[in-house]
């Protein structure tokens, strides 16, 4: 594999796990979450350009990535 | 008692006009929208407007959340993403047109099964009463940054 290729690959791997990795909704890393939906849903800022925890489902929805506090949080577990 | 304003999804005929909600950044937003083909396919930018002049806005999508990043666990949710009224139509009906509306098309992706309808208020500070009388609570621990409602809570 020619170096050009391997950094691809790898800057690839980055991005898709940085793409999934859980992000929280409290705190002040809820406001930069909130920010960043809020962006998007108003085209001015693209799906590559989201922080952690945001990308898109299999099914192409939007799709946030939460810790479980957050879950809790909007009584989405039990 | 003002009259009742048309809602519909932005398109290319929707004027800016010289709309503004008093927040920045989303005067900002919708200007970008305007006389645009929107994309991303999977948001939708509802409109109350006067002679196709837009004097009011609501965007929302589908928000899939997902416990943990290994986790089967996921939770379909509507999702109020932004929302803005021109400050000398407060008050005249156009947030409740457009709350209703976008309920009409909640009702309409009913099989998507919602577990709940989410908003933010993080540039909407206006949105905040409304939400209240609409039962929305805030999620604890968010500052109120984010809003929700379950089905028939």
């Amino acid at each position: 594999m020619s170096k050009t290729a391997d950094e691809v690959q790898r800057l690839a791997a980055l991005t898709t796990a940085s793409a999934v990795e859980s992000t929280t909704l409290l705190g002040s890393t809820g406001e930069r979450v909130a920010k960043d939906l809020a962006a998007y849903a108003m085209g001015r800022k693209s799906m590559s350009a989201m922080g952690p925890g945001i990308d898109r489902a299999e099914d192409g929805t939007l799709r946030l990535t939460v810790d479980r506090a957050s879950f809790e949080a909007l009584g989405l577990l039990g | 008692m003002p009259r009742a304003l048309p809602v519909e999804v932005l398109c290319q005929h929707h004027e800016l006009g010289d709309f503004d909600c008093g927040e920045p950044i989303q005067n900002l937003g919708i200007a970008s929208r305007v006389g645009t083909f929107f994309d991303p396919s999977d948001v939708v930018i509802l409109v109350a407007h006067e002679n196709d002049v837009i004097r009011g806005f609501l965007s929302l999508c589908d928000l899939e959340l997902r416990l943990d990043e290994d986790s089967d666990v996921t939770e379909r949710c509507f999702f109020f993403a932004a929302f803005g009224v021109d400050q000398r139509w407060v008050g005249s009906g156009v947030g409740a047109s457009l709350i209703q509306r976008s309920y009409t098309l909640r009702r309409l992706r009913r099989h998507r099964n919602y577990a709940a309808t989410v908003a933010t208020t993080i540039h909407n500070p206006e949105f905040e009463p409304r939400l209240r009388a609409l039962r929305f609570r805030p999620v604890p621990g968010t500052d109120s940054t984010f809003w929700y409602r379950r089905p028939r809570s």
